[in-house]
């Protein structure tokens, strides 16, 4: 009996391993991708030779940093993504702590109503949005970008801090109120510290919709001399040929921060949503 | 409401108060920008429902419901609402099994030792790819003659499958490319929801001779049933929403095969101009959105409750 | 170990960088004498006109121009925009809204009062309505438009208002692998369609597969379809009478049941996953060396002229035609139509509307003109423009000297609107994998063309 279960954890070992090998696969196969020409993505998708490397090398690189404005790009989708991110922390936490914490029907409602929200699709706000920013003025700069993406993230964001939130013992809370702490005090002392690993959650989850955002920077931001990541990498996405070894290589590029962002706050990320999920 | 129990003490009534107006102040920002910049543009949406403008011209007439009628008269409405449901449902049954396994494998330590942070960060990658990415990514893939994963099947001797022409395989190769997608975001979930039940109750179950099915079955499923309400939720909304990715593998066909609704607000609104129409399908699709998140929603708590 | 991890991927970026930086400082350098070369020139060209209206006088402006060809991008960035600018140093030239959706772009632009002064426009309903708003403007009064023949122009036309000046004209070609042709017993390219089911015939029989094309792309599918239909419905009714049917809506295409036979009779020799494919996968696909025949766009004809050599070891074994779709003894009906062309912008700002007229001209000239038709490689249009000007890749020259022969068409996706454009396309694909009864869906397409024609 013990032997067989042991056999059969072996088994499930070697299968988890064979499985995330092929769930690599296309990230594998991507990844190869930016070394090499379009015809050879094709036709030899698993295999990067050395002849072929030498041919390429980092060509493709080359092209999209030379055909880009990589470095103004980066920084201004650092900066819409950076501020969003912000923003949306502490509004959705002050919202989320509120709701969670101060139970009033009115909010409560509010809750339900910012739930229902996260179903609207984006896509068909997107003319009303537009002829919204010319007349708030905020048409053509970053901030258009900016300002909708923390309202289009807040729903989500709150969601999930209410459900953190939830999580917390009362005591802590009671505790911070009889040492005549006010709401803002218990939030900064009691709550905010115990917040870091929700942050984590809500950055990652957010930061990647805003970083790789499309839509929202091509339709707001007119302005040619900023460009963002996505709108500079999606002329690689031609209308009658994809250059696909430099829009791979493109994508790389651009996606490096998030890939070392991300590993930076795993750790914390999976505590986060251990609390946020348990009363979600 | 907040003054039922008021008559008892006073102080506490002038704490409450204190602390609604400031849990007031707190909900303001969030309520404040919800309200510019998505519930007003919703509402502009709700409006153009009921014209027949064409997101371009001058001029709007009110038409009523006229937009609604004719949605219901267009060549493959029916098509492409069940393709949508099929699609979303499919990718929610399939990304939350699979997460919900592979949650499970990786929770524990095995024999081999596998670093388990790695795996899981490979299985998260895929999040960190844009619908576009991974729709090219894929439609790539599945090309029938030189694609990889035909090339791969061919060489473990089995025959090759035709994905994106026979309109069943391409709704499966669609879901699939899409359960690989979700499924990393989902295991991080289901993991912290695993880490967050309390050991002694399976020390507690082996002592009571239950074995690791009925472990599995009594102990961890009930007290997963939070995070299961969450990546439930959210993976279905995503899915009615998902729209880049479906889009770049099989642009909507064969024929109307995939074709799903958010490609036809896209369509609509932008290639035929016929903004009006566009719009209404949108309020169409968030009702359905609504609608089945609503009946998930009412399930999955009783569940939560029962346990 | 997960904090190492993320260093040494950041050290791989740094480094990542640093390589690319350097390769990429030579990439200009090595392009930088022909970028220098076209501006002394446009330099000396103008010395005469910038003395006449020096450059002070005008206050520096900054023009936007939307490109949505990313494949003459390149020439755009290093030859276009310098040479302009040399030659008209107060206006700074910006190309915007590049990639994919065009359409979505220049609709939400429209929504927010700010379409691009110059930009590239197709046949498509958000156009019709651009025009119909005012919002893009009449070109017939340009200098430009009168060195475009009229039937591009027609193209173009709506509503009365011409609103774009074609880049370029397209071409419908079949390309032949003879290698494989010659294996299977075939020696000479096909140049009917007797011939041609024959010879796919033979092919298919030598175990090869026959012929594919870029499903994926409304153009090419479409080209799969319009040139059986023209070679029968063409000779029957002369010259441009198709056209004139397709714009208004009144042609039956199961009138002609040979049409159906045809479609029908190719169905088997398509090669699985053509739907599906886009023109690189044709390419690419080609280059595998085991499919005979590829119909594509005379614009992918270097990039697969190319393959075919590859998979063959020979260029000269890449065979290019116009598709063999006619009756033994009658000319070949061929599909040409124009490429996506350039328009204009209603401009309130005086001096934004100066440059761009100023631009619009100096694009149409045959010495500027030259350069995106060459990156292009596709057809001349301009009437201006001369012999020398022109630079084709080889099979293309030999094509376009065979096409002299041949009646052109202009193909239907120009005479049609949007969304049966798009159905269309998808019936195409559904008779040819074989989903849907060629007769059924030739019903089903007639039908979609009457219950929306573009001259309604």
């Amino acid at each position: 009996m013990r032997k067989a279960e042991k056999i059969r954890t072996v088994i499930g070992e070697i299968l988890l391993a064979i499985l995330t090998v092929i769930i690599f696969i296309p990230i594998y196969y991507f990844a190869i991708g930016a070394f090499k020409t379009r015809s050879d993505i094709v036709q030899h998708p698993l295999v990067i030779t050395i002849e072929g490397l030498k041919k390429v090398g980092f060509k493709n690189f080359a092209y999209v940093w030379g055909r880009t404005k990589v470095v103004e790009s980066l920084f201004n989708t650092a900066t819409i993504t950076f501020i969003s991110i912000i923003v949306v922390v502490i509004f959705a936490s002050l919202a989320g702590f509120a709701i969670a914490r101060v139970k009033r029907k009115a909010f409560e409602t509010f809750y339900a109503l910012l739930v229902a929200m996260m179903v609207i699709p984006f896509i068909g706000c997107l003319i009303p949005l537009v002829k919204q920013s010319v007349a708030i003025g905020t048409y053509g700069s970053i901030w258009a970008c900016i300002l909708i993406q923390i309202a289009w993230n807040l729903p989500f964001a709150t969601f999930l801090f209410v459900g953190f939130m939830g999580g917390i013992p009362k005591d802590l809370e009671e505790a911070a109120y009889i040492d005549g702490c006010s709401m803002l005090g218990t939030y900064f002392r009691i709550f905010l510290p115990l917040l870091t690993p929700v942050i984590s959650t809500c950055c990652i989850r957010c930061g990647v919709g805003i970083w790789n955002d499309f839509l929202v920077t091509s339709t707001m931001v007119n302005q040619v001399d900023a460009p963002t990541l996505m709108v500079s990498l999606y002329k690689f996405f031609g209308s009658r040929s994809t250059e696909y070894g430099y829009a791979f290589a493109g994508i790389i590029l651009s996606s490096i921060p998030m890939i070392t962002v991300f590993l930076l706050l795993q750790k914390n990320f999976i505590k986060g949503l251990t609390a946020g999920a348990v009363k979600g | 409401m907040n003054n039922s129990s008021q008559s008892t003490k006073k102080k506490t009534s002038t704490f409450e108060r204190s602390r609604t107006i400031t849990g007031a102040l707190f909900i303001l920002p969030t309520f404040v920008f919800v309200c510019i910049f998505v519930l007003w543009p919703l509402f502009q949406v709700f409006r153009y429902s009921m014209t027949d403008w064409n997101g371009i011209s001058a001029d709007m007439n009110f038409v009523g419901f006229e937009n609604f009628k004719a949605l219901t008269k267009l060549d493959g409405f029916w098509t492409m609402c069940r393709a949508t449901v099929i699609y979303a449902i499919g990718v929610m049954a399939l990304t939350i099994i699979s997460a919900f396994l592979m949650a499970l494998v990786l929770d524990k330590k095995g024999p081999l030792r596998i670093n388990r942070g790695l795996m899981r960060s490979l299985w998260f990658f895929p999040c960190l790819l844009s619908g576009t990415v991974i729709g090219i990514l894929w439609r790539i893939m599945y090309n029938y003659q030189n694609g990889i994963i035909n090339t791969l099947l061919k060489g473990a001797g089995l025959p090759k499958v035709n994905w994106l022409e026979s309109p069943n395989i391409a709704m499966v190769a669609v879901i699939i490319a899409s359960v690989w997608a979700s499924t990393g975001m989902c295991i991080i979930i289901f993991m912290a929801g695993l880490q967050s039940i309390d050991g002694s109750l399976y020390e507690a179950a082996s002592i009571d001779g239950a074995t690791g099915n009925q472990q599995l079955w009594y102990i961890t499923v009930p007290m997963m049933a939070p995070s299961i309400t969450i990546n439930v939720l959210t993976t279905t909304i995503a899915a009615f929403k998902m729209y880049e990715l479906p889009l770049n593998i099989t642009n909507g066909g064969p024929g109307k095969a995939t074709t799903l609704i958010t490609k036809n607000i896209y369509d609509l609104g932008f290639m035929s101009v016929k903004t009006g129409m566009g719009s209404a399908l949108s309020v169409v699709l968030i009702l359905i959105i609504t609608l089945i998140s609503l009946i998930q929603l009412v399930y999955l708590r009783k569940r939560e409750d029962i346990y | 170990m997960k904090k190492f991890f993320a260093i040494l991927l950041s050290a791989a970026m740094v480094l990542g960088l640093v390589a690319c930086s350097q390769p990429a400082t030579q990439t200009p350098a090595t392009e930088a004498p022909k970028a220098t070369e076209a501006a002394t020139q446009a330099a000396a060209t103008t010395a005469a006109a910038t003395e006449a209206a020096p450059a002070d006088e005008h206050t520096p402006v900054t023009l936007q121009v939307s490109i949505v060809e990313s494949d003459f991008l390149e020439m755009w960035t290093d030859t276009i925009k310098p040479k302009f600018e040399a030659e008209y140093p107060w206006i700074t030239l910006e190309d915007v809204g590049t990639g994919e959706s065009k359409t979505e772009f220049h609709s939400t632009r429209a929504a927010a009062n700010d379409l691009p002064p110059v930009m590239q426009t197709d046949n498509g309903d958000t156009y019709y309505a651009l025009v119909d708003a005012g919002k893009i403007i009449d070109l017939s009064g340009t200098e430009a438009a009168k060195n475009i023949p009229q039937s591009y122009k027609d193209a173009y036309t709506y509503n009365g208002v011409l609103f774009g000046l074609t880049q370029g004209a397209a071409y419908d070609a079949m390309f032949f692998n003879m290698s494989i042709l010659n294996a299977a017993g075939v020696e000479a390219a096909p140049t009917n369609w007797d011939e041609f089911i024959a010879a796919c015939e033979k092919v298919k029989a030598a175990g090869y597969e026959v012929l594919c094309y870029a499903g994926a792309k409304t153009t090419t599918a479409w080209m799969t379809f319009e040139s059986i239909i023209v070679n029968i419905v063409g000779p029957q009714l002369g010259e441009g009478q198709y056209e004139e049917l397709m714009r208004s809506g009144k042609i039956n295409l199961n009138d002609y049941p040979e049409i159906a036979e045809r479609m029908a009779a190719l169905v088997p020799f398509i090669a699985t996953g053509s739907s599906t494919m886009t023109e690189d996968d044709v390419t690419a696909f080609m280059n595998d060396g085991n499919c005979a025949m590829a119909i594509a766009g005379n614009w992918t004809s270097s990039n697969i002229v190319k393959a075919i050599g590859e998979a063959t070891g020979d260029e000269s074994n890449c065979v290019m035609t116009p598709p063999p779709f006619n009756n033994a003894g009658q000319p070949c009906w061929l599909a040409a139509t124009p490429e996506s062309s350039f328009g204009m912008s209603e401009v309130d700002d005086p001096a934004i509307k100066e440059a761009r007229d100023i631009f619009f001209e100096w694009i149409f000239k045959a010495e500027n003109f030259r350069y995106i038709q060459n990156a292009r490689g596709t057809c001349p249009v301009l009437t201006t423009i001369t012999e020398d000007q022109i630079v084709l890749p080889d099979a293309t020259k030999a094509f376009v000297v065979m096409t002299g022969s041949c009646t052109p068409f202009s193909m239907s996706f120009n005479n049609v609107k949007s969304d049966v454009n798009k159905n269309v396309t998808a019936i195409i694909n559904e008779i040819y994998t074989s989903n849907k009864d060629a007769k059924t869906g030739l019903d089903e397409i007639s039908a979609l063309i009457a219950a929306d024609p573009k001259n309604g």
